[in-house]
């Protein structure tokens, strides 16, 4: 374990928070989309993290006994929520069903920006532990002056 | 970005070093080649942010972060081969300075 795996962590966990934010962002955009493509209106989608080993080559594993103790993130599955669409009572739209309502997608705002916040803060943290990793480092090279 | 395409500054550390340190020692592994060695590592890593940078340029690959940690990665290391540049030299030059 050397001083770029904790960059690579970090890396991995920057990647995993970036496409969370891309998710709620389109969450955000699509309040109010009623077509999609496979019918019905938009579905607010969720990212599903999960831990991973890091590459494992032949000579780490020949060097660790313990070669996955420092898991990397990975986004393994991207999930559509799987609550009830909000009826929404508009006879004139296009995409009203027979008794004039329409399927709008249920996302909550405040419930977005929440996320929003989280993801920016996780991702602040996982830029702050990259730093601290490289102060670590450029102390260590200062021990020879 | 100046700073990560200084393979020419490295290959005439790595031939300076070389010559000067094989004539000092004779053993299986000697200083020069180890010095040599991470030093080439060293050059990787460099190459690597330089193929990171162009990726982000052309489009490639769209993560700012990757781009930015490869070239960090390639600052400390370029930064820890200076550091035993300069001992290898104020070492030499203690020596230099020697009365005899």
């Amino acid at each position: 374990m050397d001083f770029f795996d904790a960059l690579h962590t970090s890396s991995a966990g920057l990647t995993a928070q970036r496409l969370r934010m891309n998710l709620i962002s389109g969450n955000l955009a699509n309040v109010h989309t009623t077509r999609t493509k496979d019918g019905g209106p938009y579905r607010r989608k969720e990212p599903i993290f999960a831990a991973q080993a890091q590459d494992m080559s032949f000579e780490r594993i020949l060097a660790s006994q313990n070669p996955d103790n420092l898991p990397l993130v990975k986004v393994v599955e991207i999930i559509e929520d799987g609550r009830n669409p909000l009826l929404k009572y508009d006879p004139n739209h296009p995409d009203a069903d027979a008794e004039g309502y329409v399927a709008m997608p249920n996302i909550n705002l405040m419930e977005e920006m929440v996320n929003l916040i989280s993801a920016t803060r996780s991702y602040e943290a996982n830029i702050t532990a990259v730093k601290a990793a490289k102060e670590m480092a450029m102390k260590a090279l200062d021990i020879g002056q | 970005m100046k700073e990560i395409t200084l393979d020419n500054d490295v290959k005439t550390i790595i031939d300076s070093h070389a010559s000067k340190n094989q004539a000092t020692t004779t053993g299986s592994t000697s200083f020069g080649e180890l010095l040599n060695n991470s030093i080439n590592k060293v050059s990787r890593l460099q190459n690597e942010a330089n193929q990171s940078i162009e990726a982000l340029a052309s489009g490639r690959q769209k993560d700012i972060h990757n781009t930015m940690i490869a070239m960090e990665k390639a600052g400390v290391a370029f930064r820890l081969m200076m550091e035993v540049r300069n001992k290898v030299i104020s070492a030499y030059e203690t020596i230099m300075r020697m009365q005899v």
